[in-house]
């Protein structure tokens, strides 16, 4: 069995005259985290959407698992074990938090539309372990308390939290989060955190973008940076916060300021 | 809208009795036959709740499968002297098919795009019904379909019929809150929210989407074979674009996503129109039938305005909201 759990090669996606992803090349290891950065419109959705097949390369490679994923559909790629979620909340919002999470856990049940319809003991069964193993989902990222409510009354925060909650329920080997800490409070921020260690500790493996970088440098094993849709870095936390490139890219905005103060702090404090 | 196991159970159990009762009060047959009329539309509209109202697709052409299921139960009874059941069970394998073949290309379409061939479909079958003379009598109509039995029992008249056709409507109804509630009934929804949440979570979108249109075909072929059976003679004029509408209609006033509300908005749209029918002409001297179909659209447009969710979905949120306010007022 190989290490390596995904692998693309020469990844290029064009938007007409856009080239969003360009020429992209990278291992991801299984049971690591692996870090996207790079600034506003760098190309990382459009990464996360050709890995999860939303899009089909314009030309290159994605393999998961040794096997060449060619234009497998996404709910095809979902039941091999990999998941996302999205930088816009794409929840159900006609449903409850429970519900969105049940959803998440359509890939692993099978039971059809004439089981369903007649109410076979196969359903039922079905139907309560679907709705045990959502519980857990819904529980783990803490809001086993609101699971019933409908997930449009969550605050941006709970939200985010159901969209994880969901795509842990479909089991994945490799969950995709992008930018997972945006709008998030300090607080929470901490929670997601402990959260992906969780999940990482339970031999997930995890692909985050994410413009935090206090939270990134903390938890990522290696970071990936990309510009303008190349890939100009990789490598641990320290290599990247000293590479010339990735500083340049972020043209005179404090690409770490958040590790800065914290060093800073650091240093008064002591 | 969901309701709980309970609520349902509860809700089917009082139509079930309200129809058992019903018919002694029905003093001619005229009123008889608004609720066979019901009943059909029921199984229609139950179909197209869920193909519209959870799965999000629009169909303008749910008058096609009615009238398949009418043509080809006629012409197997008729024409190769097959018993009615045997009709009406080749007829809904056949729409079926027919959807699911047609659904494929269709259903890649989105919003406006797929009603305009839905639509399109309608007024192709239309002009095949009226063409081919030889299959479907043209004009004229099909004549002669013989009543629904099973062996000896015979559907017969008008208040056989009413039993026949309201068990019928009573099953798709359990057969259809059994889906809603269920891992496909989630998926359905899943779909209507959000496409990509929903593939990205394991649901086979193309899938789904093709099934819950074959399901509604199905209804509505059985729906249309037991017009035909009670109606003897079938006819282009019935199913003409404007019934597409009509049930989209009934659907959108009893509210969307709501299995129930699909009932409500056939009883209530079959009722009044037949009271604008008989009324508006006494109302207004010189309206003659044809201008229920504006009241129809003053009404639609009153309900889109003031009850987007529909009457049933709509007047329920706004008594939970206003029992909440009250509650959190104490
Ligand atoms: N569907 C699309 N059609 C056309 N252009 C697109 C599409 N998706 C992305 N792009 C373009 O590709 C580029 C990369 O966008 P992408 O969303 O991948 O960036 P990003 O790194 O995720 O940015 P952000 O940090 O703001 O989320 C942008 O120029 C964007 O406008
Ligand atoms: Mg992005």
């Amino acid at each position: 069995m190989t290490d390596t759990i995904l692998q693309a090669t020469h990844l290029k996606k064009e938007f007409g005259g856009v080239i969003a992803v360009n020429n992209v090349s990278f291992d991801v290891l299984r049971g690591e985290i692996f870090a996207v950065i790079g600034p506003n419109g760098a190309g990382k959705t459009t990464l996360f959407n050709l890995i999860s097949g939303a899009y089909t390369p314009t030309t290159g490679e994605i393999r998961f698992a040794g096997k060449p994923l060619d234009r497998a559909r996404p709910h095809t790629r979902t039941k091999l074990g990999m998941a996302r979620t999205f930088q816009n909340l794409r929840l159900f919002n006609n449903m409850s938090v429970l519900e969105n999470v049940m959803v998440g856990r359509h890939a692993r049940s099978r039971y059809g539309i004439l089981e369903a319809a007649l109410r076979l003991p196969t359903a039922t069964r079905e139907e309560n372990a679907i709705r045990d193993a959502a519980m857990q989902c819904v529980a783990r990222v803490g809001l086993a308390e609101r699971a019933n409510e409908l997930v449009g009354n969550l605050s941006f925060g709970g939200q985010r939290l159901v969209e994880i909650a969901r795509a842990v329920a479909t089991e994945p080997k490799l969950l995709l989060l992008d930018e997972p800490g945006a709008g998030l409070t300090r607080h929470e921020v901490e929670g997601l955190d402990t959260l992906i260690h969780d999940l990482r500790r339970d031999g997930m493996t995890v692909i985050l973008v994410e413009h935090n970088m206090e939270l990134v440098m903390g938890i990522a094993d290696r970071v990936m940076v990309l510009d303008y849709g190349q890939k100009i870095a990789e490598g641990t936390p320290p290599q990247i916060q000293q590479n010339k490139r990735v500083i340049a890219a972020y043209l005179g905005e404090e690409p770490f300021p958040a590790l800065r103060m914290e060093a800073h702090d650091d240093a008064t404090s002591s | 809208m969901q309701f709980s196991k309970r609520t349902n159970l509860i809700a089917f159990v009082a139509l079930g009795i309200a129809l058992a009762v019903i018919p002694n009060f029905l003093t001619n047959n005229y009123q008889i036959s608004i609720m066979i009329l019901i009943a059909l539309y029921t199984i229609l509209t139950v179909g197209l709740s869920l193909l519209m109202g959870y799965a999000g697709q629009i169909s303008l052409g749910q008058a096609v499968f009615y009238g398949m299921g009418g043509y080809i139960t006629a012409w197997i009874t008729v024409k190769m002297g097959l018993p009615p059941l045997v009709g009406m069970l080749v007829a809904a394998i056949i729409t079926g098919a027919f959807a699911y073949v047609v659904g494929i290309p269709m259903l890649r379409l989105r919003g406006n795009y797929l009603a305009m061939a839905t639509l399109g479909l309608n007024v192709i079958f239309e002009l095949v019904v009226l063409q081919e003379t030889a299959w479907t009598g043209g004009p004229d109509g099909f004549q002669g379909i013989p009543k629904f039995s099973l062996g000896d029992l015979v559907f017969k008249t008008d208040r056989e019929v009413y039993v026949l056709v309201w068990i019928i409507a009573l099953i798709v109804i359990v057969l259809s809150l059994n889906i809603v509630n269920s891992r496909v009934g989630r998926a359905l929804r899943a779909v209507h929210a959000s496409e990509i949440a929903a593939e990205m979570n394991g649901v086979d979108t193309a899938h789904y989407k093709v099934a819950v249109l074959v399901l509604s075909a199905v209804y509505a072929s059985i729906a249309g074979s037991l017009y035909a059976f009670w109606n003897g003679i079938i006819s282009p004029s019935v199913y003409h674009l404007t019934f597409s509408i009509e049930l989209v209609v009934m659907v959108a006033i009893g509210g969307l996503a709501s299995v129930w509300g699909a009932i409500f908005g056939a009883a209530g749209v079959t009722l009044l129109a037949e009271f604008l029918r008989n009324v508006l002409p006494q109302l207004l001297r010189g309206a003659s039938g044809e201008q229920e179909i504006i009241a129809f659209g003053v009404i639609l447009i009153l309900v889109m305005i003031f009850l987007p969710e529909g009457l049933t979905t709509g007047s329920l949120i706004r008594i939970r909201k206003w029992r909440a306010d009250r509650a959190s007022a104490k």
